[in-house]
């Protein structure tokens, strides 16, 4: 009918709109600046340590509540889970800055193998969140000796 | 921003709905043609600062340091807090996936003129550091009597 007139009197090709529809998707997903300027994470931030018999997690989160802390292992995945920002002041006549995180938070992180769950430990120590996860014998390094024939 | 978020109970069990978005760590910016003599990273704690009637409470972000390795100076009218982390990577690990940097804290403050700068006392637990500054009491207004004569 009038498809003509309707986009501005140029054909409609379905290609431009998904290229834009792309391009707009890709500007929601990569929205990660707030308008301050900074970098947004994943919150709160974790860095993972390793050694041959062991992995290392640490979870920084100052001030949390170590007994509302939920470390859960379920076969290769470790959800840490807990509460920012109990410690907050109380509203008084007014913030002037008000800068740290608050509110729950849970951090699921997906391992190259399945671990223990008896062999999980967790600390809680200056504000960081330890996890300590036992690699299994499968998945512990094992040097080859190569045979000379 | 969420102003219902209040978290005076003990077990901490308040709901949080609105989350702000967590920022990533934000290194210090040093005077032009300056450098550092450690190779240490130097980050800026977040903060939430309230005022009260009677005084202004500062409560710090600093992950990872702890009484010991806390230092604030007060010169002139700027306090400045530093803190020092003790360990960068557990000893006999490597780290492996890195989401947050681990370093030193440092960050000042221009205080007003009527903080009693005697009466200041900070605190710290798990990370989190609590600066309370008393303020000044006003100076109380002498009426002079008039005698007639």
């Amino acid at each position: 009918m009038n498809l003509l007139s309707r986009f501005g009197g140029r054909l409609w090709d379905p290609w431009r709109e998904i290229g834009q529809l792309q391009q707009e998707m890709g500007r929601l997903l990569n929205s990660t600046r707030t308008l301050s300027g900074h970098d947004v994470r994943e919150a709160p931030p974790v860095n993972v340590y390793a050694n041959d018999n062991d992995i290392l997690i640490t979870l920084e989160s100052p001030g949390i509540d170590p007994s509302l802390v939920d470390v859960t292992v379920a076969g290769s995945t470790v959800t840490l889970a807990g509460k920012l920002g109990c410690d907050r002041p109380d509203e008084g006549t007014g913030f002037h800055r008000r800068e740290r995180p608050v509110g729950q938070f849970s951090r699921r992180l997906q391992l190259p193998f399945e671990v223990d769950p008896g062999k999980t430990e967790a600390s809680y120590d200056r504000g960081v969140l330890s996890v300590k996860l036992s690699r299994p014998e499968s998945a512990k390094p094992r040097r080859i000796t190569v045979k000379a024939s | 921003m969420n102003p219902e978020v209040n978290c005076g109970a003990a077990a901490c069990g308040c709901a949080t709905s609105a989350e702000q978005p967590v920022v990533a760590k934000k290194e210090t910016s040093l005077p032009e043609g300056t450098e550092r003599t450690k190779s240490q990273r130097v980050y800026v704690p977040l903060v939430d600062i309230v005022e009260k009637d009677d005084q202004l409470t500062l409560v710090a972000d600093l992950p990872g340091v702890d009484e010991t390795g806390i230092d604030i100076a007060i010169e002139k009218n700027v306090l400045t807090i530093r803190g020092q982390v003790s360990h960068a990577v557990p000893a006999g690990f490597q780290l492996r996936y890195e989401e947050y940097g681990v370093g030193d804290y440092e960050r000042s403050f221009m205080l007003p003129n009527n903080i009693d700068r005697e009466g200041i006392q900070a605190s710290m637990k798990d990370g989190v550091l609590r600066v309370t500054l008393p303020k000044l009491k006003p100076a109380t207004t002498r009426r002079v009597p008039v005698v007639a004569g």
